[in-house]
């Protein structure tokens, strides 16, 4: 047992390279691993991250704001937690990666058989006795990002105290919790990188260890130290100096905005894009500067192709400035969230257009989820389809005002089932399909969905939340059992229950879903291919939830 | 012992009984809806309601029926008629200005008649540029479930911001008016100015269909009209449409009319 310990001290000891201000770097979610040599390296006591550690069962619970579990979360997933009151023995926190660990996974998913899984972004209530501390802890890359390769472990180091960085150009408040990263095969790290906690796309595909695994790895690169200095040690032994960066105020006038891009504008009324805005430069790679309210700093760089929604204040009023002599209108924008909090700035009107109108916008290739990809034929093909909603209904909904049919005042009937759930839960495609028409409102607060499922059917799933999966925009497919969006409450808490609103078509008819017409003579206001989903619902929950 | 003339009567009465009976149940199992007459999409007055009695097929799963009929019924909203309002009615509500109760009334008009005639979506784009909103309109399209346009405005009224109009094209390629909204800015006396305005706009009485803490709800016609005041909850949750900052957006006054389509 003590040779292979020598040995392994020896390697460590006599490594040849070394940790240097050349390999310090920080997490960009838009262009990955970016060089951080001029920032500040020092310690902070802990941070918002952290795993999920059960103890030895599968999953934690998730929890909307009404205490009701609506999601399982795998052990071993990285978390973070966000702003906003702890309610009982819990926090809210949003899922950063779930853990991919695939075996683990396969279990779970067969034990937990109608469970909804958190995804990345899913947030929630979790107990914080089953959040521990991310210090000290392994999380390897799944999918090659950027230039950080699969296969990377990445672990904090530390004990009361971890490394962080912060960088001139970027808030004060904005600290990156500083990484150890080990290539693949290596013992020793090879470089340092800084996470922001709102910036972690890194993360999005993860594998995380068990108690044996991660022993395992930690006697192959355990580093035991506490402060600044001892953590960035050369394992050598030979202390490592940083330059200390020469912080100054960033001046007005020295933040150059790149100048406007020459985009092809179309001179029409009707544009062919729905709200899809993004930031717009002259090339791929620029990007443009984001000002704080008052315009004098500039708060983050944001990519050509990042999408924003605009602000549009209760005034025509304003905002512009000149900058190297040139006047520019500023608007207020919001930033597409890749972040949980909301990112806000102004950005110079010049560099928002509609999507379909910047050259250079990315269009970004979405993940999807692995949940079961099935090919079928249509509604009564065997394989057809996947219960919508997470678990059993809380009221049936073959009866009363929740059945297809039912009275809804005057002659008017109700045109689909509703499925009384949880707020905030996941509601999942019943079938492979493609995102035919992304979240509009719909009713009293709520949003909906317009799939076209294989076979050729086609699914409204309605009275959905505002959230939108990280998988889920317009023309993307989705697989059967792939979170589509989430249940949201119609109103408020005393009008109507959380519910999904599933609508069924053949697809025998074109055109809008809502119509004015009747079928059959009955007011169902829906188009003609309109179906009664219920024998459906009856045959997919049944195998859902069959003992 | 019956006599053969009794006994005939008896036959004949249950007989008779027994038709009138199976008769009845078939109109029974028949359920009866009134329908009122088609009105012609392009003069949306209230003809004169012809009840009539059709045939409600009821389905069993599946196909509704299996030739399947499709017939128009008439739009049922009232016909629009100018409700002249003037910025004096508003008085009490001090902490609005003179020129945002004047916005308020301007846009809840374009809204109400907007509502009223729900297939002239350039019509409402037209009124939206004569208050100089500059109107944009956007179009969603797909092979499946056809065109829904989205009219929103890229200037805004004093007070007043996101105006927002979703209109689908339906299987004869008719325009149908959705969901439309716009906001009033957070103030002591928005929400009470939005109650008074949406009541004499759309003729609501002041007792709605229902009234939660911040949202009250009336229905009109075959839509519901609604007013929510947003907190903190609305304006830090998810929105896929709409920018909200939570540090100022508290308190705006949300004032939507939608079909009754749950």
């Amino acid at each position: 047992m003590m040779k292979p310990l020598i040995a392994l001290s020896f390697a460590l000891l006599t490594s040849v390279s070394a940790i240097s201000a050349e390999n310090l770097y920080y997490w960009d979610n838009n262009s990955g691993l970016k060089k951080a040599d001029h920032c500040e390296l020092t310690t902070m006591k802990g941070s918002r991250f952290g795993l999920i550690n059960t103890g030895g069962i599968l999953s934690s619970n998730i929890k909307n704001n009404e205490g009701k579990h609506i999601m399982n979360v795998v052990a071993g997933s990285l978390v973070k937690k966000l702003e906003g009151s702890a309610v009982a023995d819990h926090n809210f926190y949003e899922v950063v990666g779930a853990n991919q660990d695939s075996i683990f996974l396969m279990t779970l998913k067969e034990a937990l058989k109608s469970a909804a899984f958190a995804e990345r972004l899913d947030q929630g209530y979790i107990k914080t006795t089953e959040v521990e501390s991310i210090t000290n802890k392994t999380i390897q890359i799944g999918v090659e990002r950027f230039n950080l390769k699969a296969g990377t472990l990445l672990k904090v180091h530390g004990k009361t105290e971890v490394l962080k960085l912060a960088c001139p150009e970027f808030e004060k408040s904005r600290d990156y919790l500083v990484f150890h990263s080990y290539a693949k095969g290596d013992t020793r790290a090879s470089s340092l990188v800084g996470v922001y906690w709102d910036e972690t796309g890194l993360f999005k595909n993860i594998k995380t260890f068990d108690g044996l695994q991660t022993q395992k790895i930690n006697k192959a690169i355990a580093v035991e130290a506490d402060d600044a200095a001892e953590l960035i040690k050369d394992l050598s032994g030979k202390p490592v100096v940083f330059k200390k960066p020469v912080v100054t105020k960033p001046n007005f006038n020295d933040v150059k905005d790149t100048p406007p891009v020459a985009v092809i504008k179309k001179d029409e009324v009707t544009l062919q894009d729905g709200l899809d805005n993004v930031v717009c430069m002259q090339s791929a790679n620029a990007g443009a500067n984001v000002r704080d309210a008052e315009l004098t700093k500039v708060i983050f760089k944001s990519p050509t192709g990042t999408r924003v929604k605009l602000f549009q204040e209760f005034s025509d009023s304003k905002k512009e400035t000149v900058i190297d002599g040139k006047p520019y209108t500023f608007i207020k924008v919001e930033f597409d969230s890749e972040s949980s909090d909301k990112k806000i700035g102004y950005i110079a009107s010049d560099y928002i257009v509609p999507r379909s109108q910047c050259l250079f916008a990315k269009i970004e290739e979405k993940e999807i989820d692995p949940a079961v990809d099935t090919q079928i034929s249509g509604l009564d093909d065997p394989k057809c389809c996947e219960f919508p909603v997470a678990n059993k209904v809380t009221s049936s909904f073959t009866v009363s005002q929740q059945a297809f049919g039912a009275g809804r005042g005057g002659d008017r009937v109700h045109a689909a089932t509703d499925l009384y759930r949880m707020l905030n839960e996941p509601v999942v495609a019943v079938a492979p399909g493609v995102i035919i028409r992304p979240l509009y409102f719909f009713y009293l607060g709520t949003f909906a969905i317009e799939v076209r499922h294989s076979g050729g059917f086609v699914v409204r799933y309605g009275e959905l939340t505002g959230a939108i999966p990280k998988s889920v925009k317009n023309n993307n497919k989705v697989k059967m059992g792939q979170i589509v969006g989430y249940i949201a409450r119609v109103g408020t808490k005393t009008l109507m229950e959380p519910m999904l609103h599933f609508e069924l078509y053949s697809g025998a008819a074109s055109g809008s879903l809502n119509s004015s017409k009747t079928i059959n003579g009955i007011n169902y206001q829906r188009r003609s291919d309109l179906l009664n989903p219920t024998k459906y619902m009856l045959k997919w929950q049944n195998a859902k939830f069959k003992k | 012992m019956l006599s053969s003339k009794s006994k005939f009567i008896i036959i004949a009465v249950l007989a008779l009984g027994t038709a009138y009976y199976f008769s009845n149940q078939k109109k029974e199992n028949t359920e009866e809806i009134f329908s009122q007459e088609e009105q012609s999409a392009s003069s949306p007055k209230l003809a004169d309601l012809i009840k009539k009695r059709v045939k409600k097929e009821s389905g069993n799963g599946g196909q509704i029926h299996s030739s399947t009929t499709v017939g128009k019924i008439a739009a049922s909203n009232p016909p629009y008629e100018p409700v002249k309002i003037e910025t004096s009615e508003l008085a009490e509500f001090t902490s609005l200005l003179p020129e945002e109760k004047k916005s308020l009334i301007a846009l809840s008009a374009v809204m109400a008649e907007a509502v009223s005639n729900e297939t002239q979506m350039d019509k409402f784009v037209d009124k939206l540029a004569a208050l100089k909103m500059s109107p944009v309109v956007m179009k969603d399209e797909n092979p499946y479930t056809g065109v829904m346009n989205v009219v929103r405005t890229k200037s805004v009224l004093p007070g007043i911001r996101y105006v927002h109009a979703q209109y689908f094209t339906d299987e004869d390629g008719v325009k149908n008016l959705g969901h439309i909204s716009f906001e009033l800015k957070p103030g002591k006396h928005s929400e009470a100015a939005a109650h008074k305005i949406v009541q004499k706009q759309f003729n609501v009485n002041s007792k709605p269909t229902s009234q939660a803490k911040n949202m009250t709800v009336w229905n009109v016609g075959d839509r519901i009209v609604w007013i929510k005041v947003l907190d903190k909850e609305d304006v830090s949750k998810p929105d896929p449409i709409n920018a909200y900052d939570p540090t100022k957006d508290i308190g705006t006054v949300r004032i939507v009319s939608e079909p009754e389509i749950h």
